[in-house]
């Protein structure tokens, strides 16, 4: 068999580039019910949320989040066995919750320095941040994230000052049932 | 020098053991996911996969996820260590090529 060197090189990449589309696939795979799992969490949060005094808002978030976080590191173990990927995605539930309580103080440090009258800053934030997070990872080569980013983003923000009436209804069905969509597209191969 | 392997260097074949190499070490790669991999046409993969399981090269596993069937794919040892040493063979050539420069 002859093989020139500019067909070993191309074949190298050519290699690279599927080897690349399998892991990340691969990762879609492991994330599609991660996603799920937070919009059945916004879901649920963001309308006790509106039906409870600000008060205790903290007593519905921290339950849901750790319930999320739960789910994600054992979704994510379970998905990395059973998904046909490298070792390297097997801490990728860890990963993620490490990401998410970053977030969570980033938003308590912002709450604590910038103190608003509209409880509806308080709604929005975390969903303008999630959509920054999933937009800056959907940059690199997981574009599916970026799409998802965007509508996150664009959901708490046409909620904040076109729906502030019914934000956290708003929040509830757009973000949570985005991420739930998000997390069935993510999931197809 | 490592051999080069003619069955593997076709393009497909050669894509369809990068994507299932990328995933060799678990479990099984759908065939969906598998065309996704390689952008082939269903036609096209089933031809390529059904030469590589010839060559036992490639397992093929066939059964239900559900009601839904499901075709799902792995390399066996004998194709991992063939894809090893074809891609060794690549990078000798281009390495090769390189020194001579």
């Amino acid at each position: 068999m002859d093989i020139s060197r500019d067909d070993a090189a191309q074949a190298l990449s050519d290699i690279a580039s599927a080897q690349g589309r399998s892991r990340t696939l691969a990762a879609y795979g492991i994330a599609g019910p991660i996603l799920i799992v937070w919009g059945v969490v916004w879901l649920v949060a963001y309308t006790g949320m509106g039906l409870s005094s600000p008060n205790l808002w903290v007593y519905i978030w921290l339950p849901a989040d750790i319930v999320g976080a739960l789910a994600t590191i054992v979704l994510s173990q379970r998905g990395a066995r059973g998904g046909g990927t490298k070792p390297g995605i097997i801490g990728m539930g860890w990963r993620i919750v490490a990401g998410m309580v970053m977030a969570a103080v980033f938003c308590v440090g912002l709450f604590s320095m910038v103190r608003s009258q509209d409880l509806n800053v308080y709604m929005a934030v975390p969903g303008l941040l999630t959509g920054a997070i999933y937009s800056v990872l959907g940059l690199g080569r997981m574009t599916r994230y970026l799409w998802l980013g965007i509508a996150v983003t664009a959901a708490s923000l046409i909620g904040f000052f076109a729906f502030p009436a019914i934000l956290p209804y708003w929040m509830a069905v757009t973000g949570g049932g985005g991420l739930i969509v998000g997390g069935l597209l993510f999931r197809r191969p | 020098m490592a051999e080069p392997d003619d069955l593997i260097h076709q393009p497909l074949r050669l894509k369809i053991m990068a994507g299932l190499s990328a995933a060799a070490a678990q479990e099984p790669v759908e065939f969906a996911r598998l065309k996704a991999i390689t952008r082939a046409t269903d036609g096209n993969l089933g031809s390529h996969l059904s030469a590589l399981e010839k060559a036992g090269y490639v397992a093929i596993a066939k059964d239900f996820a559900g009601k839904r069937p499901r075709t799902r794919v792995s390399l066996t040892h004998e194709g991992k260590t063939a894809f090893r040493r074809h891609v060794a063979y690549l990078r000798e050539l281009v390495e090769s090529f390189g020194d001579d420069a």
